[in-house]
């Protein structure tokens, strides 16, 4: 891989990068809006490597993908964010360590 | 020799930002990252000759889902204080970071190809692929829309009964 000179490669390391920050996210932070953005990140370095490829092997087919990955990230920002406003509603809080129901007390 | 430049701003701009991401203090600043992420990757589409998922990521993820995004944060109002409890270390985190790693290295090690082809990304080429090839994924998500909608008026709604 030159540092000159274009490659696929190039945004290949981009998407790994930004997709390590966004799983880092997901893991360590407790805020449930903060985790649902990581998750965002995750799906834009999935997008990027899609179009990476797609310009690899020379087939549109990834940008077609690309474009179902964001409506599915609509899809998912939607609902989640409902989830979290009736979780709210109920909790008052939207810290994943305090919303234990279901845990297993003994 | 200008796409290159362009590339290394780009790139540089998309992982500062997802930093910001994770480690902004309260959610509307990490949605304010977000959104300075999300541009900054666009331009990275552009240069792999994808302008109209380019257009589509600021319209719609820019636009659309970010603005819900910062909408639900103002509604719930939460202080500053929400997440900034330091998170304590596990072995899972640890080896998940770990797998992290890994992960990205193993991408970088394997993909090393170098012969680009031209791609049509145009608006015309990608609708018609997805009306042929992916009619049935494209039906899906148009559904899945759909379903999408109705789930978050329902969970909306004041009482569930």
């Amino acid at each position: 891989m030159s540092f000159t000179v274009l490659s696929p490669a190039h945004f290949l390391v981009v998407a790994a990068v930004i997709f390590a920050i966004g799983t880092a996210g997901a893991i360590l932070r407790r805020n449930a809006l903060t985790l649902l953005m990581s998750v965002e990140l995750m799906l834009n370095a999935a997008n990027l490597l899609f179009l990476g490829y797609a310009r690899e092997y020379g087939h549109a087919g990834g940008h077609a993908i690309a474009f179902f990955v964001m409506a599915i990230a609509a899809a998912e920002a939607a609902i989640g964010l409902a989830i979290l406003i009736g979780v709210f509603r109920t909790r008052q809080t939207v810290e994943v360590d305090e919303l234990d129901l279901l845990r297993d007390e003994t | 020799m200008i796409e290159i430049v362009l590339f290394y701003v780009g790139a540089v701009a998309a992982i500062l930002g997802a930093a910001g991401v994770v480690l902004a203090r309260t959610p509307l600043r990490g949605a304010l990252w977000l959104i300075f992420t999300l541009c900054a990757v666009a331009v990275l589409y552009l240069l792999l000759e994808a302008p109209f998922v380019a257009a589509m990521q600021v319209l719609v993820y820019a636009g659309a889902i970010m603005v819900l995004f910062v909408f639900v944060i103002m509604l719930l109002n939460l202080g500053p204080e929400a997440g900034a409890r330091p998170a304590y270390v596990s072995v899972a985190k640890a080896s998940g970071l770990l797998a992290c790693v890994y992960l990205g290295w193993r991408l970088v090690a394997a993909l090393s190809g170098s012969g680009q082809k031209a791609v049509d990304g145009s608006v015309k080429n990608i609708g018609v692929l997805l009306v042929t090839d992916y009619l049935f994924a494209f039906e899906a998500v148009s559904v899945l829309l759909l379903v999408a909608v109705v789930g978050a008026v329902v969970l909306g709604l004041r009482r569930l009964s």
